[in-house]
């Protein structure tokens, strides 16, 4: 079969939100040879960004969001099973790791987030919420993550991200990560202030901006000193 | 006319004397009475305390009795995780663990039904005559997502039936619940349920609508009181299945266009409530700033059905100077900020003016005026940006911070002529206005002034 075709089907069964049909399109590609990282980018990933733009436009909403997000990552774990390791080398954008901060158990838009960075070619390692700043760091080290994604729901919670930026500069090992904000308070003033690296209003923005600060080798938006914090 | 016949004559969508204000002083009441958010919301004491206080305070029309829509998940199983100064949050989902048909519908004792119900019993008694209390119900979406967990949108989609029996547990939950709060005597039901912000208007048909319809009746028919609908965050697209379902009242937060939730609601003749900014306006805004929102919704809102209100729960370290600044101008009490200044509490009174400071000539003087560094962000980082270029001008800076909280602080703001909070000042002129410079930005303001 055309491999368009099946990209097409994979896209659409994610935009549809069917998950059997998901599987079905993914066993399709490969068995039918469909290289699983174009698979993964032009297909099932392209079915996800269709609904987040809807939900962009307030046309969906969060049950579309996460049941397509379901879709996607049931179908991907197929294809994943069947790249090689340089495969797997090749689709990785950068490692991230995502959290909600500590006092903060809102998760629901933190695991929106994390499908959509996956489905944007993102390793992702989810500490889940109310993270203390120890525990990430620790993971940081441990997962030897690029992008440290730390989400805030509340007004109240928002200062406590500061806590990881502290933290990384005590510790020296600042420059060794990007730190990228989400949560509905927090806003590029904040990001600034606190000297992070990158901010995202919403879950595909948070997408193009782990990719941008991957790409930047350069220029954080503040200096890092502890005197920021 | 008092504050209660205003409220439940414009609940019936007929004209009043003047616009309603009902500020949904939840857990910034506790902060009122100087205790954090769970000590609050444990003690039937310490509501009855801060609720008598916001009466004395903001003057209200209506004001709502406990504002915490965690308290029915929590009688049915579900776990809170506590905060100081926000209302708890559902840290487990019961459905989780056991089964629908496990759980009993709560009783007057169960949970923190007991202390809810004795405030209200308390200020029924104590302001029933005087203001509308509303007691507010959490639900029926809302509590079935808290019991749920996020697996109900999924259900949404794949087991509608589910969901259908779940949403009739949370019926009969906010049944009882209205019942047990009709015999203390409130006047208001109003079932909360924000996260129909977060479904498409064809889910809100699908499974909300009909239990919401159910539920009002049974408050309106059965119980013989009024019903009103809260939705915080965006309800934009669901605000007219809102208004089918026939409650007597819609509220709704700041992202929902006033003049677009107006039309809509006037056309069902429901009354419509909103729709003050929390945290840009009253949290972090001046009295000057609320005030000129409030009277511009008023005018937005204004003729029969509109009730004055914040989007949502009044967040914790709101100052309380913009509540006030809000009553007074609804009361027509106020006209100037020296007007404001002097309705401050007495306390204020022996505080120490804010003198002018001296311009010398190779010196400059910096003066933040904040709403309190300590509970107000913005405000916080403004000081320190200064504080951290402090030592390069040793000798040169002289600095202080003034507190628009106080007395001395609001008559400082006005003759200054800030109209924003945070604003730096050097040398009496305002350089930032509410955006915290950098470094380079602060440093090239002062050796501008310096040379």
């Amino acid at each position: 079969m055309c491999q368009q075709i099946i990209l097409q089907k994979l896209k659409n069964a994610v935009a549809e939100m069917d998950t059997n049909a998901a599987e079905e399109a993914a066993r399709e590609a490969v068995n039918q040879g469909v290289d699983p990282v174009l698979a993964i980018s032009n297909g099932l990933a392209q079915g996800m960004k269709t609904v987040s733009d809807l939900f962009d436009e307030g046309e969906a909403f969060i049950p579309h969001l996460l049941v397509a997000a379901e879709a996607f990552e049931c179908a991907s774990a197929i294809l994943y099973q069947a790249m090689t390791k340089e495969a797997r080398q090749r689709a990785l954008q950068g490692k991230v790791l995502i959290y909600t901060v500590q006092g903060d158990i809102h998760d629901i838009g933190k695991n929106v987030v994390k499908t959509m960075l996956s489905a944007g070619g993102f390793q992702i390692f989810d500490l889940g919420r109310d993270v203390p700043a120890e525990e990430v760091v620790k993971a940081a080290r441990e997962h030897k993550v690029d992008i440290i994604a730390s989400v805030a729901l509340m007004t109240t919670s928002m200062p406590i991200q500061k806590e990881i930026i502290k933290l990384l500069l005590e510790e020296g090992v600042r420059d060794q990560y990007k730190i990228l904000l989400g949560g509905a308070p927090v806003s590029a003033e904040w990001t600034a202030k606190i000297g992070a690296d990158g901010f995202a209003e919403s879950a595909s923005q948070a997408v193009e901006v782990a990719k941008m600060l991957m790409l930047r080798e350069n220029g954080r938006l503040v200096g890092h000193s502890l005197d920021n914090v | 006319m008092n504050g209660k016949e205003r409220v439940l004559k414009t609940l019936s969508f007929e004209p009043v004397d003047r616009t309603p204000w009902v500020p949904y002083a939840g857990v910034q009441t506790a902060n009122l009475i100087g205790v954090d958010a769970e000590e609050y919301l444990k003690s039937a004491d310490n509501i009855v305390k801060g609720i008598t206080k916001a009466y004395e305070m903001y003057q209200p029309d209506g004001l709502p009795i406990v504002f915490d829509i965690q308290m029915e998940a929590e009688a049915l199983g579900c776990e809170l995780k506590w905060a100081k100064n926000n209302p708890p949050a559902v840290a487990t989902h019961i459905l989780e663990s056991k089964e629908l048909s496990e759980l009993k519908l709560p009783s007057e004792n169960d949970g923190r039904y007991p202390i809810a119900l004795d405030a209200a019993r308390q200020l029924a008694e104590k302001f029933g005559d005087k203001i509308a209390l509303y007691a507010l119900i959490c639900g029926p979406f809302t509590l079935a997502l808290h019991l749920r967990g996020i697996k109900i949108f999924s259900e949404m989609m794949k087991k509608k039936e589910d969901v259908d029996k779940l949403m009739a547990f949370c019926v009969e939950v906010g049944k009882d619940l209205a019942r047990m709060y009709a015999e203390t005597g409130v006047e208001v039901i109003a079932f909360v349920d924000p996260m129909t912000s977060q479904i498409s208007p064809k889910h809100y048909e699908r499974f909300v609508k009909q239990p919401t319809l159910e539920l009002n009746r049974y408050v309106r028919n059965t119980l013989g009181l009024k019903v009103t609908s809260f939705c915080c965050g965006d309800s934009t697209k669901n605000l007219e299945l809102m208004c089918q379902t026939e409650t007597d009242g819609i509220a709704f937060d700041e992202n929902v266009s006033l003049a677009h939730a107006k039309e809509v609601a006037s056309k069902y003749k429901v009354s419509f409530g909103g729709n003050l900014p929390l945290t840009t306006v009253m949290l972090f805004g001046s009295p000057i700033e609320n005030v000129e929102e409030a009277r511009k919704e008023m005018e937005i809102g204004k003729g029969t059905g509109f009730i004055l209100s914040p989007g949502c729960d009044i967040p914790y370290n709101t100052p309380i100077n913009n509540l006030v600044a809000i009553s007074n101008y609804i009361n027509g009490k106020f006209s100037s900020l020296d007007d404001l200044g002097s309705a401050q509490d007495d306390g204020a009174e022996d505080e120490a003016e804010f003198e002018d400071v001296e311009i010398k000539p190779g010196h400059v003087f910096i003066e933040i005026v904040t709403l309190d560094s300590e509970g107000c962000a913005p405000c916080q980082y403004m000081c320190e940006a200064v504080k951290i270029i402090l030592p390069k001008y040793e000798g040169k800076i002289t600095w202080r911070e003034s507190l628009v909280k106080t007395r001395a602080g609001i008559k400082r703001m006005a003759k200054l002529g800030v109209k924003n909070l945070p604003a730096m000042l050097i040398n009496n002129e305002v350089v930032f206005d509410n955006i915290t410079p950098s470094e380079k930005e602060l440093m090239d303001a002062i050796e501008k002034r310096l040379s």
